[in-house]
């Protein structure tokens, strides 16, 4: 009985000190680990619910459209409370291929600020259908197709 | 069991000091993200609420080019604004649209209170000659986005201008 006990109980092991230790290390580097991992994806999805909440208080506006020669000037404006970033632009005619956007985009449009999106290719002020612009928040977009001012 | 230790009770007082620290610290740094990515978001619905009630009219403009159009040359736009609405206003651009598209951007500071009329002026060495007898439309925009002062360019008075 007594060796049988001491086979099961004298083994040697790590000092409780050491194992001690040896937990809390383990505990602190998961915790860690744990913490590093929550901060990166939280943060990511902060950001990006962020800047769809930016959205829901973002606008663009149209306020003239200028035909001048083959060239067309679209002038937009941003009344809205967080800045707009123009993605692309579409200049349609009644007939005839479209307008070429020669704006770089992305264009950023800051809060009450107004910008100039350009076009070569204008139809003729008759022959102007509609000119659309995009923007990188999801379903902000506007579409002029009221009277251009030509020259 | 003859092992010496540190006895229950100072043992549970660690273990609760850990861990209302470990809260505090999380708390902390989960209410810092979230108030201020909430607090922006308050802070432009109370501006768009005060701006409801703002309301700006532009009564005259004038246009100086000083002989010249050249770049260098000092080129004045002076503007009487005036306030009808319920807030207090800070015009923050002047923007020129000519007839041919162009657009251009100046520069405005300064403040307009309830029913006041100011005289707004911004010189400009830049060259004015898409400017001069060209202009289609002046805007002129708040720190309330939402709020825009036109005047026609018809109504500008044209001062020395080539």
């Amino acid at each position: 009985m007594k060796e049988i006990q001491k086979k099961r109980f004298g083994k040697k092991g790590l000092e409780p000190f050491v194992a001690d230790i040896l937990l809390i290390i383990i505990g602190i580097s998961i915790g860690g680990l744990l913490l590093s991992f929550s901060t990166g994806f939280t943060g990511e999805h902060l950001e990006q619910t962020s800047s769809l909440l930016n959205c829901t208080v973002a606008e663009l506006s149209v306020t003239d459209v200028y035909l001048v020669g083959n060239k067309a000037s679209v002038i937009v404006r941003n009344p809205g409370r967080s800045s707009v970033v123009i993605s692309s632009a579409k200049l349609y005619h009644k007939s005839g291929p479209e307008g070429i956007v020669t704006t770089a985009f992305p264009l950023v449009v800051p809060i009450s600020s107004l910008r100039s999106v350009e076009f070569v290719g204008a139809p003729i002020c008759g022959n102007f259908d509609n000119v659309q612009i995009f923007t990188s928040c999801p379903g902000l977009s506007v579409r002029y197709s009221g009277s251009p001012k030509c020259s | 069991m003859r092992s010496k230790g540190v006895s229950p009770l100072v043992a549970t007082t660690i273990l609760i000091i850990i861990a209302v620290s470990l809260s505090y610290v999380i708390f902390n740094w989960q209410s810092f993200s979230i108030g201020s990515f909430s607090s922006s978001f308050e802070t432009a619905t109370k501006e768009k609420l005060q701006c409801q009630r703002a309301s700006l009219a532009v009564f005259s403009a004038s246009y100086n080019c000083n002989t010249f159009c050249d770049e260098g040359t000092a080129h004045t736009i002076s503007l009487t604004l005036h306030n009808p609405g319920n807030i207090i206003l800070n015009p923050r651009s002047i923007y020129l649209k000519n007839s041919t598209g162009g657009l251009f951007e100046l520069s405005a500071s300064g403040e307009l209170g309830l029913g006041q009329t100011l005289i707004f002026q911004n010189v400009s060495t830049a060259s004015c000659e898409g400017i001069s007898q060209k202009i289609d439309e002046i805007v002129v925009t708040t720190d309330c986005p939402e709020v825009v002062g036109i005047l026609p360019g018809s109504s500008i008075s044209w001062v020395s201008c080539p």
